[in-house]
């Protein structure tokens, strides 16, 4: 079964399976540029510059933002941003920690984000098998489009009798922000992995259906394995998607204990404006988790895409 | 759902029949029936999460709405097109719809060019493309509320960029300024969802067989010119998700007005539709109105998206 385990497809050849050995992390869909001689060696001085100073945009608030939060409180308010920290102190992490308790709203993060992960991958992959391969079927075929228009629908148009109905079922906590970041990016996810299946060929499923599998069997032990590149790209959409939420975590959640990292960043927004200090060590940490798992993550991102998305 | 009742006995030309006709629900549900099993608790979450939040949000617009506590009784008179003609008569509703078509002018141009053209700058080199794409994606990666402090920081009136433009700097400073609080939203967005289209447009450009660049190379054809016959073209499936997706997107901003300028500030100037809805729904307690603008959005979005794809269908 493992070596039925990459279903590479003409297009999607030009994205060598190669790039999963290590040491090429995040270079995989470039690689067969070195083989081309010449070109490949030498540097391409305009467009390194161009793209050194827009990623100036990125770095420059980045480095201010750590510049910032290692400085006491005295100093992040006297208005000279480029000054650097002295003393450097890290007391600004810790009263972080302490203001946005930081382990509970980590773990309800976390929950959310684990819960949305598993559930957007295994609902929609299921999904998308039943409709890929039922195609012909004209009620399978309405039921893909019918999944695609949620994609037009935005949260906020029905955020008003979804605020209503989770509270009617005793989901205005975690859980039920989680099952709504579920259903809200199902149609996005339905897409990517029904792009991918088509690719999938029918007679390895016959092949094993003689053998006497289920239609079920079929799915978890042939299907789902192979789905595997798609699935990094989803989850990794998933968990992007539902760490960073601030609308609806705010929306839905009723308790304020329940509340998660990035809806707790809005109190350096509001209370402790002049805390800048405080408020970026905040920030710093509610973000090195979702920066940390896209650098390790990111190499799977482009391949599942070119297969999926964009063909 | 109006999906089973509609299913009647008429074969779509084209489509392979079976020779011989299978049962009704065989035919309606596959050789597989498990299949629908499947896909069931998709539609079925769908429905409850989706459909019929949507349905009665189109319907309380039609109604005079107010939302009780469980178990208490309030009327709700129906009142035809009065929410419409209520919303589409205030002014702060129309300057929001106003605003929006600012942000999206700005933004949905600057996002397909700008990504298309650092994707395929990132996709030509080839030293440190790790560390640039790690640039690109971080703004992505992070959640906005923390961005948007940062923000905050740089464009407040004594901030960094008003240091750096020295007697340039606008006056009022950027946020606080009815003229430029909108656009400068319009580029938060655009910086912070750049990562995002890149990658796409890296994914399509992936697609992109490499020949094509070298024989054009070959024929004497510059950068610029290999950029627009053969990037522009061959991208064009990415172009069109990317497009889309900034429209949907961009026509539901509600996180940057409700805290970078807090609340859609100065005087509405950034306020979005979104955020009135919040505004007026939540907050003043007048359901029927949100849920009025809450249609004419979905309704504006789906004829946006509509026209996009068409424009790049036909070019």
């Amino acid at each position: 079964m493992s070596t039925t385990a990459t279903p590479t497809t003409p297009a999607a050849a030009g994205t060598p399976s190669s790039s999963t050995s290590p040491g090429t992390t995040g270079r995989g869909p470039r690689s067969p540029r070195r083989r081309t001689g010449r070109a490949a060696v030498r540097t391409n001085w305009p467009v390194t510059i161009v793209l050194l100073v827009c990623s100036l945009s990125v770095l420059v608030p980045l480095l201010i933002s750590i510049n910032m939060a290692l400085k006491t409180s005295g100093q992040a308010v006297d208005g000279q941003a480029f000054s650097l920290p002295a003393p450097l102190t890290l007391e600004s992490f810790t009263e972080a920690w302490e203001l946005t308790n930081f382990p509970r709203a980590l773990a309800m993060s976390a929950f959310i984000t684990a819960v949305s992960v598993a559930g957007e991958i295994v609902i929609s992959a299921l999904a998308a098998y039943a409709i890929v391969r039922n195609w012909e079927r004209r009620l399978f075929r309405w039921s893909f489009f019918y999944l695609l228009a949620a994609m037009f629908i935005p949260f906020p148009v029905v955020a008003l009798p979804q605020v209503q109905l989770t509270g009617i079922l005793h989901l205005d906590n975690p859980l039920g922000v989680a099952i709504l970041h579920i259903v809200f990016s199902l149609a996005f996810n339905t897409m990517l992995f029904s792009a991918f299946m088509r690719s999938i060929p029918v007679e390895l499923e016959e092949s094993m259906r003689i053998d006497g599998a289920s239609t079920w069997q079929t799915f978890w032990r042939l299907i789902f394995p192979l789905l595997a590149p798609m699935a990094a790209t989803v989850g990794i959409f998933a968990f992007l998607g539902s760490w960073n939420d601030y609308m609806m975590p705010s929306l839905i959640t009723s308790n304020p204990e329940l509340q998660t990292l990035p809806v707790l960043q809005q109190m350096f927004q509001t209370q402790f404006s002049n805390s800048y200090n405080v408020a970026f060590a905040s920030y710093l940490m509610a973000m090195a988790p979702a920066i940390i798992v896209y650098l390790f993550t990111q190499r799977w991102v482009i391949s599942g895409l070119t297969q999926g998305a964009v063909k | 759902m109006t999906t089973s009742t509609s299913v009647a006995p008429t074969s779509t030309p084209g489509l392979p029949r079976p020779a011989t006709r299978d049962p009704w629900w065989r035919r309606l549900l596959g050789k597989q029936p498990l299949g629908l099993g499947m896909s069931l608790p998709y539609i079925v979450f769908l429905a409850l999460v989706m459909a019929y939040p949507l349905g009665y949000a189109v319907y309380i617009s039609f109604f005079d709405y107010v939302f009780t506590a469980p178990g208490v009784h309030a009327d709700h008179p129906f009142v035809g097109l009065a929410n419409y003609r209520a919303v589409l008569s205030d002014p702060r509703v129309l300057d929001s719809f106003g605003n929006i078509a600012v942000f999206l002018v700005i933004n949905v141009p600057l996002t397909v060019i700008l990504s298309m053209v650092l994707a395929s700058a990132l996709n030509s080199l080839t030293r440190w493309t790790a560390a640039f794409r790690v640039a690109f994606y971080v703004p992505y990666v992070t959640a906005s509320v923390s961005l948007i402090g940062v923000w905050m920081l740089m464009f407040s009136d004594d901030g960094l960029v008003n240091s750096l433009l020295g007697p340039l700097a606008p006056d009022p400073s950027w946020l606080v300024n009815s003229h430029l609080a909108m656009p400068s939203i319009a580029l938060f967005v655009t910086w912070k969802q750049l990562g995002f289209y890149v990658l796409l447009y890296l994914a399509a450009l992936q697609n992109v067989p490499r020949e094509l660049y070298e024989s054009a190379q070959v024929d004497g054809a510059g950068a610029v010119q290999r950029f627009r016959h053969i990037t522009v073209p061959g991208v064009r499936s990415a172009t069109l998700l990317v497009l889309v997706l900034a429209i949907i997107t961009g026509s539901n901003l509600f996180t940057e007005p409700y805290l970078l300028t807090s609340g859609g500030g100065p005087d509405g100037a950034s306020a979005s539709p979104v955020l009135l809805i919040y505004q007026k729904g939540i907050q003043q307690g007048n359901p029927d109105l949100a849920s009025a603008i809450g249609v004419i959005l979905v309704i504006l979005v789906g004829l946006l998206s509509l026209a996009s794809t068409r424009l790049t269908k036909e070019d």
